[in-house]
C-alpha cells in the first residue's frame, strides 16, 4: 500500500553537514528519564485544557449559553404568550417587527416591503413586535423563543439517541464482527428500508401525539446512520498496532474499548451527532406536518419555518428570524464540536 | 494511483455536466411555454398548471375535478356551455322532453369523429353509461346515474341488475332516449359530467383494463386532443382538426404543468411562463389587489359538521354557541382570501332563480350568526344543561398549511370564549380522515363539497336523516318531510318548493344548528393580460378552453 | 472475496423479501382505503373493494402479491387508476436520478476539495468558511435554499429556468445546488476530520521523515486514505438524493419518487408504496454492497469477512 521504500530519495547523507555545536549532551541519569516534560493529567482534564485554549469554541460555548438562556428567559418578558391570538386580530396580524432603539436607524423600524409603517397604519404606535407577528396575530418573539426551548430538547434528545442506541450497536457490531456484525448491519438495512412515512402513520393510530409519541418515533428511525459511521470507526481502529499492543499486554475489553477505542472513535462521533442534529429538528418539523409532533399550537423551529415559508413572498420576516436564530444555534454547536473534536483527539496532543 | 483515478473520473464527470449545461444553453424562458410562443410561430398557445395531476383518461373512472376538465375539453358530449355557464349544443342538435318530465329524447348531430376515424353515436353513449354502473368497472362515480334518477340506476350500480336494464337506449345510431323515474331539472347541466361522456365501444373493449392508462389508450371527440401526458410532469392539448366546430376554436395549443408548490407558480407566472395562476391562501393575500386578479363564485359550501352522537355537541345550545363565537369574515380574509364569502346559509347562491330573475338566495331571511355574547350565553346555558366534569372536544384537521391555520384559529375563537372549553386536534390523512367520519370517531371537521348537480335541494338532502354521508347524524323529522316534498310532490311547483326549502334551511342553520356554515367558496385567478375569455363554470368543464382566446 | 460476495447477495435477496414482507403488512394495518371518497355509497364501497381483492384475508393478497411479483408485474395504481406501477417507477426514475447524481458529483467533489484545503489550513479562515459552509448547508433547509435561488435566479434576475425541464439540462442546475448543498456540508466535513486524523498519524510523519514532499504525501496517501470513510457516507447518501428529496421536487417541479412515495402514502396507494419499496431497497441494498467491498478493497486493513480472528 504505501510504497515508501521505492520513492526515499537517494544520497540525503546530510549527516555529514551537521555542526557539533548545535547540540547539547543531556544527562541519561535515572532523574532525567524520569522527569515528565509537562505534568500529566487525565484524559477528561486534558481535553477539558485544551478546549479551553481554544477560542473559537469557547465563544461558541457562550453564545450558546446565551441562546438557551434566553429561551429559557425572553417568553417571560413579552407580555404575550407564544400561543396567543392577540385580538384584535385583524390589528395585529402579520406586523413587521419593531425594535425600541434599533427603529431610529431605519431597520426594525415596523415598515413592510413596501414602506409602509404599519404600525402607524393600525394606531398601535406605542407597541414593539421584536420579531413582527405571523398571520394568526401571533408574537413571533415569544414563538421562536419559546420554539428554541423545543428545538433544543430535540437536539438534545437526538444526540442522546444517537450516542447511547447508536454508538452502542454500531460498537459492538464493528467490535465483535464476524457474523454478529454481518446479522446486525443486515438487520439495520431491513429496518432503514422500510419507509419511514408509513410507520409514522400506524404511529398515529396508536398513540396520541405528544412529547413522548414524538420522541418514540425519532429513536425508532434515527439511530441507524450513526450506528453505521461508529461501526466503521470501530472496524478501522480495532485493527490498528495500539490496540493489538494493548490486547497482548493482557487488557480487558472494556479496558481497551474505554481507554483507546473510545478517544479515536470520539472525534468522528461527535462530528457526526452535532450534524444528526439539526436533521433531528427539520424530521420534527415533518412530523408535526403529519401530526406527530407537538400539538399545536406549540411550535418548534422547524414547524415555525415550515409555517414561515408559505409566506415567503409577501413577508419574509416570518421564515427569517426562525432560520437565523437556528442558524446561528447550529453554527455555534458546530463550532463547539470543531473544538471538541480537536481537544479530545489524541494525535493532536502537541499541537 | 486509484486516487488520482477516482479523481480524474470524478472531474470528468464534473465536466461533463457543465458541457451538457452548456451545450444546451437555452433562455430563461424555457423551451415550452406561454404566451412567448406566440410570436414565434404565430400559434396560439395557452399555459396553466394544476397542483395535481389527471388520474386517468377513462371517463368513467374520472374522480377529481381536473381529470374532469381534460377529457371534458377532449372528448364531445351533449352539451357544452358558454363562458355564462348556460348550455350550448355540442352533439346534441335538439331534444324533446316527455309532458310528465320523464323521457328526454335526444337527436345527435353526424358529423363527430373519434380520433381514429369512427363517428361518435347513441351507441357510444348507451355503452359508457351503461359501464359506469357496471360495478366490474370499478367507478367511483357509478352513482351518478341514481343522483340523474336513470330508471333501474341503483339496481345496476349495486349489481343486482344487468347493465342492460339502465334506462337509457339508442333508439338509432343517432337517436338516444333517456328515461327517468322522476322529473329532474338539473338532467342537463348534470348530463355534462365526465361519467357520462360516450365511449367507443370497439375501442375500449380492444385495449381492456388498460383503456385510458396513457394517450394511445384513449380516444379523443371533442375541441381538443390530447397529444402528450406525462404524468405528473405535463399535459399537452391541440386543436382537434375534425371538431365539426373547429372554426369557433381560438386556441391552438394548450400546455398544462403539474406545479405543486404555490411560490413556484407564481414565479412562473411572473417570469410569463404561466398565463394562469390560481390564487389561494398566502399568494391571493399578495394578489388580491392586483389587476390580473379576478374572483370566481362557485356554487361550494364549507361547513363545519359537528357529531351529535357526542354529548357535548348533542346539545343544541353547545352548537348554537360555537356557531356565535367564530369570526366567519376574517377565515374569508385572512386564511382563504381568495373571494370566498362568509356565510350563515347552506344552500349556494347561483343554483336557482325565480321568474324574474331573482336568486333563491335572496328570497330568505336568514340573520347573521356571529354575536360573541350571545354564543357566551348559550354556552352557558349548554354548560348548565350537560353538567359535565370537563369539556373537550376534537377537531378533525388533514395535512394542509391552510387547514392547520384554520384549526389553530377555530381553537382559539372557541377557547378564549367558551369558558372550560378545551379544543384538541385530530390529524387524519384525507383517505383516513372520511373513514372517521364515517365511522363517527370524530366530534367535529370541516366540510367542503361542492354541488354534484345543480339544484337547490342537493345540500338540503345531505342532512336528511339517511343520508349516508350525513356524518353527523343531524335528524329531524320536520326537516326530513320538507325535504322530500322539495325533491318529489314541489319539483313541479316552484313557490311551493321554494317555501319548503327556505324552511327547511331555517331548521338546519337557524334552530337546530346542524350545522355551522362557514363560506360560499369563491376561486381566484390571475390572469395574464392577453388571455381572453377566460371564466370558471360550475357546469362541467370548469373551463372550456375552447371559448378561451390568446391575443399578443 | 467471491465468497463473500455470494453470501451478501444471499443476504440481499432475503432481506429484500423481509422488507417487503414487513411492509405489506404493515399496510394491511394502515387505516383508510384508496376509495375513500364521501361521494361512494356503503354498497360501493363494498362492490369496490371486492373488486379490488381488498377484503380478502390477509395470506390470500400476500400470496397473490408474492406470485405476481415472480411475474415480473408490481401491480397497478389506485390513484392513477390501473397503470402499472413498473410503468409509474421508471417514468420517474430518469429525473430523479439525474439530479441526485449530478447532485451527488457536484457536492462530492466540492465538498472532497473543501475539506482537503481545510484540514491543510487547519483553524485557518478556510477552515472556518468551510465551516460555515456546512452549518448553512445543514441547517438551511432545502426548500428555503431552493426556493430562494428561484426567486433570484428564476424571477428577478432571470438568468435561470424557473422549473425543471426535461429537456433542458439548464434547468437542473438549481435543483441540484439545493440538493448539493448538504452533500457539500457532510462531505467537507468528514473529509476534513479524516484527513486532519490521518495527516497527524504515525506513518504520515515517517513518510515525511523520509523526505517526501508535502504534496506528495497528502495526494498519494492521505487523501486515499481519507476518503474511504467519506465514500462509506457517499453511499446511503447517494440513494437519499435520488429517492427522498420530495421538497426539492416539489418547488421544482421535477417529477420523481420522492413525490410518488409521499402522495401514494397519503392516498393507501397499496401497490405503489410497496413496488417503491421493493425498488428503493434494492438499490440502497446494492450500493451498500458495493460500498463495502470497495471499502474492503482499498483498505487491506479492514477484513471483509469481518472482524480480527485473533479475539
Amino acid at each position: 500500500m504505501n510504497d515508501m521504500t521505492t520513492s526515499v530519495p537517494n544520497g540525503s547523507s546530510s549527516c555529514d553537514t551537521l555542526d557539533p555545536s548545535k547540540f547539547v549532551f543531556v544527562h541519561n541519569d535515572g532523574d532525567g528519564l524520569n522527569r515528565m516534560e509537562r505534568p500529566s493529567f487525565t484524559f477528561w482534564k486534558d481535553v477539558k485544557i485544551r478546549l479551553m485554549k481554544n477560542k473559537m469554541a469557547m465563544a461558541s460555548l457562550v453564545v450558546l449559553i446565551l441562546l438557551a438562556f434566553t429561551a429559557v428567559i425572553a417568553p417571560f418578558c413579552s407580555p404575550h404568550q407564544y400561543y396567543e391570538q392577540i385580538e384584535p386580530m385583524r390589528t395585529y396580524i402579520k406586523l413587521p417587527p419593531r425594535i425600541p432603539v434599533l427603529e431610529n436607524f431605519g431597520i426594525f423600524d415596523g415598515t413592510d416591503s413596501a414602506g409602509v409603517d404599519v404600525y402607524a397604519e393600525r394606531g398601535i404606535e406605542d407597541e414593539y413586535f421584536f420579531f413582527g407577528t405571523d398571520n394568526l396575530a401571533r408574537d413571533q418573539w415569544s414563538r421562536t423563543w419559546y420554539g428554541v426551548r423545543i428545538s433544543i430538547y430535540i437536539g438534545l434528545l437526538a444526540a442522546a439517541i444517537n450516542l447511547f442506541i447508536g454508538v452502542t450497536y454500531g460498537g459492538i457490531a464493528g467490535y465483535y464482527g464476524g457474523q454478529i456484525d454481518n446479522l446486525m448491519m443486515r438487520f439495520t438495512e431491513i429496518l432503514g428500508s422500510i419507509p419511514d412515512l408509513v410507520v409514522m402513520i400506524l404511529f398515529l393510530l396508536v398513540f396520541k401525539p405528544g412529547i413522548f409519541t414524538m420522541s418514540l418515533a425519532m429513536v425508532i428511525t434515527s439511530w441507524i446512520g450513526m450506528a453505521r459511521v461508529t461501526r466503521g470507526q470501530v472496524l478501522k481502529i480495532k485493527n490498528q498496532e495500539y490496540v493489538m499492543v494493548a490486547r497482548t499486554l493482557g487488557a480487558t475489553p472494556r479496558q481497551i474499548i474505554v481507554k483507546h477505542m473510545l478517544p479515536n472513535i470520539l472525534p468522528t462521533i461527535v462530528v457526526a451527532i452535532t450534524f444528526n442534529i439539526p436533521n433531528a429538528i427539520f424530521y420534527e418539523a415533518f412530523l408535526a406536518f403529519i401530526g406527530l409532533g407537538l400539538p399545536a399550537p406549540a411550535a418548534s423551529l422547524g414547524v415555525l419555518i415550515n409555517d414561515g415559508y408559505t409566506s415567503l413572498r409577501t413577508y419574509p420576516y416570518m421564515m427569517l428570524y426562525p432560520t437565523l436564530v437556528l442558524s446561528i444555534l447550529m453554527l455555534c454547536l458546530n463550532l463547539f464540536a470543531n473544538g471538541l473534536r480537536d481537544a479530545i483527539d489524541p494525535t493532536m496532543r502537541d499541537k | 494511483m486509484r486516487k488520482v483515478l477516482s479523481m480524474a473520473l470524478a472531474a470528468a464527470m464534473l465536466l461533463t455536466v457543465l458541457a451538457g449545461c452548456g451545450g444546451g444553453n437555452q433562455t430563461a424562458g424555457g423551451s415550452s411555454s406561454g404566451a412567448q410562443s406566440n410570436a414565434s410561430s404565430g400559434e396560439k398557445v395557452l399555459t396553466l398548471s394544476y397542483t395535481g395531476d389527471i388520474s386517468t383518461l377513462d371517463m368513467n373512472l374520472c374522480y377529481n375535478s381536473n381529470t374532469a376538465e381534460v377529457l371534458s375539453n377532449t372528448v364531445a358530449t351533449l352539451f357544452k356551455h358558454d363562458q355564462e355557464g348556460k348550455l350550448t349544443n355540442e352533439i346534441c342538435k335538439d331534444y324533446t322532453v316527455s309532458e310528465d318530465g320523464m323521457v328526454y329524447t335526444f337527436n345527435l348531430r353526424d358529423d363527430f369523429k373519434w380520433s381514429n376515424g369512427d363517428p361518435v353515436t347513441a351507441h357510444d353513449f348507451v355503452y359508457s353509461w351503461q359501464r359506469l354502473g357496471n360495478p366490474n368497472t370499478g367507478s367511483t362515480y357509478a352513482n351518478y346515474l341514481s343522483k340523474a334518477h336513470i330508471i333501474n340506476a341503483e339496481g345496476v350500480v349495486n349489481g343486482d341488475l344487468d347493465g342492460s336494464e339502465l334506462g337509457v337506449t339508442a333508439l338509432n345510431d343517432y337517436t338516444l332516449e333517456v328515461r327517468l323515474d322522476r322529473p329532474v331539472p338539473y338532467l342537463l347541466t348534470f348530463l355534462c359530467e365526465a361519467a357520462f361522456l360516450p365511449i367507443n365501444q370497439k375501442f375500449q373493449e380492444s385495449v381492456g383494463d388498460k383503456f385510458g392508462t396513457s394517450v394511445e389508450n384513449a380516444l379523443f371527440s371533442g375541441a381538443y386532443v390530447v397529444a402528450d401526458w406525462q404524468t405528473e410532469y405535463e399535459i399537452r392539448l391541440e386543436k382537434n382538426p375534425d371538431y365539426p366546430l373547429a372554426d369557433q376554436v381560438a386556441i391552438d395549443t394548450v400546455i398544462i404543468k403539474i406545479v405543486k408548490d404555490a411560490n413556484t407558480a407564481v414565479n412562473l407566472f411572473e417570469t410569463g411562463e404561466l398565463d394562469i395562476f390560481e390564487l389561494d391562501g398566502e399568494q391571493a393575500v399578495m394578489y388580491k389587489d392586483d389587476p390580473h386578479a379576478h374572483a370566481y363564485a362557485t356554487t361550494q359550501m364549507n361547513f363545519l359538521v359537528m357529531n351529535e352522537q357526542n354529548p357535548i355537541l348533542a346539545n343544541v345550545n353547545a352548537r348554537r354557541a360555537i356557531s356565535c363565537v367564530l369570526d366567519k369574515q376574517f377565515i374569508t380574509d385572512e386564511i382563504y382570501a381568495n373571494g370566498s364569502t362568509p356565510a350563515d346559509y347552506i344552500i349556494p347562491a347561483g343554483l336557482d332563480y325565480d321568474e324574474n330573475g331573482n336568486d333563491f338566495r335572496t328570497t330568505t331571511n336568514i340573520p347573521p350568526a356571529t354575536d360573541i355574547e350571545k354564543g357566551k350565553e348559550y354556552w352557558a346555558k349548554a354548560k348548565e344543561e350537560l353538567n359535565l366534569p370537563q369539556y373537550e372536544i376534537r377537531l378533525m384537521i388533514g395535512d394542509s398549511t391552510k387547514s392547520k391555520r384554520l384549526a389553530e384559529f377555530f381553537q382559539s375563537q372557541l377557547e378564549k370564549n367558551l369558558e372550560g372549553l378545551t379544543v384538541t386536534f385530530d390529524y387524519a390523512t384525507s383517505k383516513t380522515a372520511i373513514d372517521k367520519e364515517i365511522s363517527g370517531d370524530f366530534d367535529t371537521t370541516f366540510s367542503t363539497w361542492g354541488v354534484d348537480y345543480l339544484d337547490l335541494s342537493f345540500f338540503i338532502d345531505m342532512f336528511t336523516t339517511d343520508f349516508y354521508a350525513n356524518t353527523g347524524h343531524f335528524s329531524n323529522a320536520e326537516y326530513d318531510e320538507l325535504a322530500q316534498l322539495a325533491s318529489g310532490e314541489y319539483l313541479n311547483d316552484k313557490e311551493k318548493r321554494w317555501e319548503a326549502l327556505r324552511r327547511a334551511e331555517e331548521i338546519l342553520v337557524v334552530e337546530e344548528m346542524g350545522t355551522v356554515p362557514i363560506f360560499q367558496g369563491a376561486r381566484m385567478y390571475l390572469v395574464a393580460d392577453q388571455v381572453e375569455g377566460y371564466h370558471y363554470s360550475d357546469v362541467t368543464p370548469q373551463r372550456f378552453f375552447a371559448l378561451m382566446d390568446v391575443v399578443a | 472475496m467471491k465468497k463473500y460476495i455470494l453470501v451478501r447477495l444471499l443476504y440481499m435477496v432475503i432481506a429484500i423479501a423481509l422488507i417487503v414482507s414487513i411492509t405489506f403488512l404493515l399496510l394491511q394495518f394502515m387505516p383508510g382505503s384508496p376509495f375513500n371518497d364521501l361521494q361512494l355509497t356503503p354498497e360501493q364501497r363494498v362492490l369496490l373493494d371486492e373488486k379490488y381483492g381488498l377484503n380478502d384475508p390477509i395470506p390470500v393478497k400476500y400470496a397473490r402479491y408474492v406470485s405476481n411479483l415472480f411475474h415480473g408485474e408490481l401491480g397497478t395504481s389506485f390513484i392513477f387508476n390501473n397503470q402499472d406501477v413498473s410503468d409509474m417507477i421508471a417514468a420517474r426514475m430518469s429525473s430523479s436520478v439525474r439530479v441526485g447524481l449530478q447532485a451527488l458529483v457536484c457536492g462530492s467533489v466540492i465538498g472532497v476539495l473543501l475539506g482537503i484545503v481545510a484540514a491543510l489550513k487547519r483553524n485557518s479562515f478556510w477552515d472556518h468558511l468551510t465551516t460555515i459552509i456546512a452549518v448553512i448547508g445543514v441547517s438551511i433547509p432545502a426548500f428555503v435554499i431552493g426556493s430562494l435561488m428561484q426567486y433570484y435566479f428564476g424571477v428577478k434576475m432571470a438568468i435561470l429556468p424557473v422549473i425543471y425541464d426535461k429537456g433542458n439540462a439548464v434547468s437542473t442546475i438549481m435543483p441540484t445546488i439545493a440538493l448539493a448543498f448538504s452533500v457539500i456540508a457532510t462531505t467537507a466535513k468528514y473529509m476534513r476530520n479524516e484527513l486532519v486524523d490521518i495527516i497527524n498519524s504515525d506513518y504520515i510523519l515517517f513518510a515525511r521523515s523520509k523526505g517526501l514532499t508535502g504534496s506528495e504525501v497528502i495526494i498519494k496517501h492521505a487523501v486515499r486514505n481519507a476518503l474511504i470513510p467519506v465514500v462509506t457516507i457517499l453511499g446511503p447518501m447517494t440513494i437519499s438524493l435520488i429517492t427522498g428529496s420530495t421538497v426539492v421536487e416539489r418547488i421544482f417541479s421535477v417529477p420523481g419518487l420522492g413525490n410518488l412515495l409521499v402522495t401514494s402514502i397519503q392516498n393507501n396507494d397499496y401497490f405503489v408504496i410497496l413496488g417503491e419499496g421493493l425498488v428503493f431497497s434494492l438499490m440502497f441494498l446494492s450500493v451498500v454492497l458495493v460500498v463495502d467491498i470497495l471499502y474492503g478493497l482499498i483498505d487491506p486493513r479492514i477484513r471483509l469477512a469481518g472482524g480480527n480472528h485473533n479475539e
